[in-house]
């Protein structure tokens, strides 16, 4: 039986598409701009984080549903090679992850590319950019499907198990009922550039690559990666909301699917993921949740021909900014949560 | 200065007479620390005034004047486990704040001034009742702290919400309020307790 939370989310996402949402109607999103579509100079082109992809790719069929004066397009993160993202741009190397795509910003102008997408928070010491949040996102751990994994771990568990201190299932000794084989866990994080990567090892205090770790660096979020073919050992950090968008709203596609990775899961005995409402646990600790955002630089945001192109669609709904005003159901349909009348709130920073 | 005008201060004066001060609030440790400073703008007062409504902080809140920007309201904070940055939590403030417009004799008193993380909204329970109503809300241009900075602050636009507008105008017997009518600025500045 689905709750009164998931029927207003069928509902809210029915009124989306009553507003001219063009998003698949299996919700998967279309990769990159759709084909034989080239961005023109003056339209919005974004770039970067694996997590919110998907969800661009929605926020992109809907927006330009409305016939803006400049139009949205997101480029994916992959596959790698180079793209240009508009007319007119330079030819780059296709950022992926937030990491990168925060620095093609910071080294490219508004005739290459607006917007970085990014899942990590922005890093003090600059001015540079405003970091936009628009929805809030839960990071957590998942691993093989029936594999050798408790189905709960402790903060501290995720800590030594990351830092090398635990590297064998039979060392957990904090989780009631289970007795861990004695088997090497596997442990695997995202690309280097990935702002789940950044974030989760940061949530567990986890400042460096260590020698246990797998030198394979997945795609972030996608389960269905090599890596994990048959290794009832792995344990790979995993957005939920993405997870969430995978599992129960039909946004995976292709290889961005868990695969044989599941994050229903619990840490510290939170469960990570409410089956029943079929959302990430909004209980969860701070610790494990962020915002996600929207990353422009501020020098546009002020611009007199720029900023009203950015701020048309990324601008506080006092300020009647798209995203913020008309897709709430949209973000909730991604898995992610709505951040209320916080949206579009500007921070400093790169 | 017109009858309405006199009439608005005699209101206003009433009201600063009659203002009642909040016990402040005890702590262990460092107490949460900080103030939210609404900042009504000349041209929201000289609106209200002419429509006969005046608005004036209850201890222990301040008020002030600034030719330049207007007149503002500062609610000291008194708790709260908000993390502004993420969102979260909210603030407690101590004060109050109340209408009145000169029109229609009617005033409206709130205390339990509260910020919400999430929602960015200043709301106080009127007298009297139990519901908190959403009063301010930032609005344009909110820029917020990074998150691990010390004090957190927010500052941005300041706007009624259209709870808030409803509530006002009901209470006072108006239709001078209207959803998200621009007030002026807002600005947060919080130290969590330690």
């Amino acid at each position: 039986m689905r709750s009164v939370t998931r029927k207003l989310a069928i509902t809210s996402a029915v009124a989306a598409a009553v507003l001219g949402a063009t998003v698949a109607s299996n919700g998967a999103a279309l990769a990159d701009p759709p084909a034989g579509t080239t961005p023109a100079a003056t339209d919005i082109v974004s770039a970067g984080s694996d997590t919110i992809q998907a969800f661009d790719n929605g926020l992109s069929a809907a927006y330009n549903a409305t016939s803006p004066a400049s139009k949205y397009y997101s480029w994916n993160a992959t596959p790698a090679g180079n793209i240009t993202p508009k007319s007119g741009a330079s030819t780059i190397a296709r950022p992926n992850g937030s990491g990168s795509g925060i620095s093609t910003l910071n080294g490219n102008t508004n005739t290459t590319l607006d917007i970085a997408r990014s899942s990590r928070g922005p890093n003090s010491g600059s001015s540079a950019d405003w970091f936009i949040p628009f929805a809030q996102d839960a990071v957590g751990w998942s691993a093989y499907t029936g594999g050798n994994a408790p189905s709960n771990l402790t903060s501290s568990d995720l800590t030594a198990i990351y830092n090398c201190t635990i590297t064998n299932w039979s060392q957990i000794s904090d989780v009631a009922g289970y007795t861990g084989p004695n088997a090497n866990i596997d442990v695997f994080v995202p690309q280097a550039s990935s702002g789940t990567r950044s974030f989760f090892l940061a949530a567990i205090g986890v400042t460096a690559p260590q020698s246990c770790w797998n030198a394979a660096t997945p795609e972030e979020n996608e389960g269905t990666d090599a890596a994990f073919a048959g290794d009832v050992n792995a344990i790979y950090p995993y957005s939920l909301s993405h997870y969430v968008g995978q599992v129960y709203d039909g946004k995976g596609s292709g290889t961005d699917e868990p695969g044989v990775l599941d994050a229903n899961r619990s840490i510290d005995g939170v469960n990570q993921i409410d089956t029943v409402n079929k959302v990430w646990n909004s209980n969860l600790s701070l610790t494990y949740t962020r915002e996600v955002y929207h990353v422009v630089r501020q020098s546009d945001w002020a611009d007199a021909t720029e900023g009203p192109r950015l701020k048309a669609l990324l601008d506080r709904s006092s300020n009647n900014g798209w995203l913020c005003t008309n897709a709430a159901s949209l973000i909730t349909s991604y898995g992610f949560q709505s951040l209320g009348n916080a949206c579009g709130t500007l921070t400093a920073g790169n | 200065m017109n009858r309405t005008a006199v009439r608005t201060l005699a209101a206003a004066a009433a009201l600063a007479a009659t203002a009642i001060a909040l016990p402040s609030a005890s702590a262990t440790g460092t107490p949460a620390s900080g103030s939210v400073a609404l900042t009504a703008s000349n041209a929201f007062l000289t609106s209200a005034l002419q429509s006969g409504i005046a608005a004036v902080p209850l201890p222990t809140a301040t008020g002030s004047y600034d030719r330049a920007t207007g007149a503002t309201a500062t609610f000291p904070v008194t708790g709260g486990n908000a993390v502004l940055p993420r969102y979260y939590g909210s603030v407690t403030l101590g004060g109050g704040i109340a209408f009145a417009d000169a029109l229609t004799g009617k005033i409206v008193c709130f205390h339990q001034v509260s910020l919400s993380g999430r929602n960015q909204e200043v709301s106080a329970v009127p007298d009297g009742g139990t519901t908190p109503v959403n009063l301010f809300a930032y609005g344009d241009d909110t820029v917020i702290s990074a998150i691990g900075a010390t004090p957190e602050t927010l500052t941005g636009d300041a706007a009624i919400p259209a709870d808030g507008a409803a509530y006002l105008d009901q209470a006072l017997g108006t239709t001078f309020f209207t959803a998200n009518q621009a007030v002026g600025a807002l600005s947060t500045t919080f130290t969590p307790a330690h």
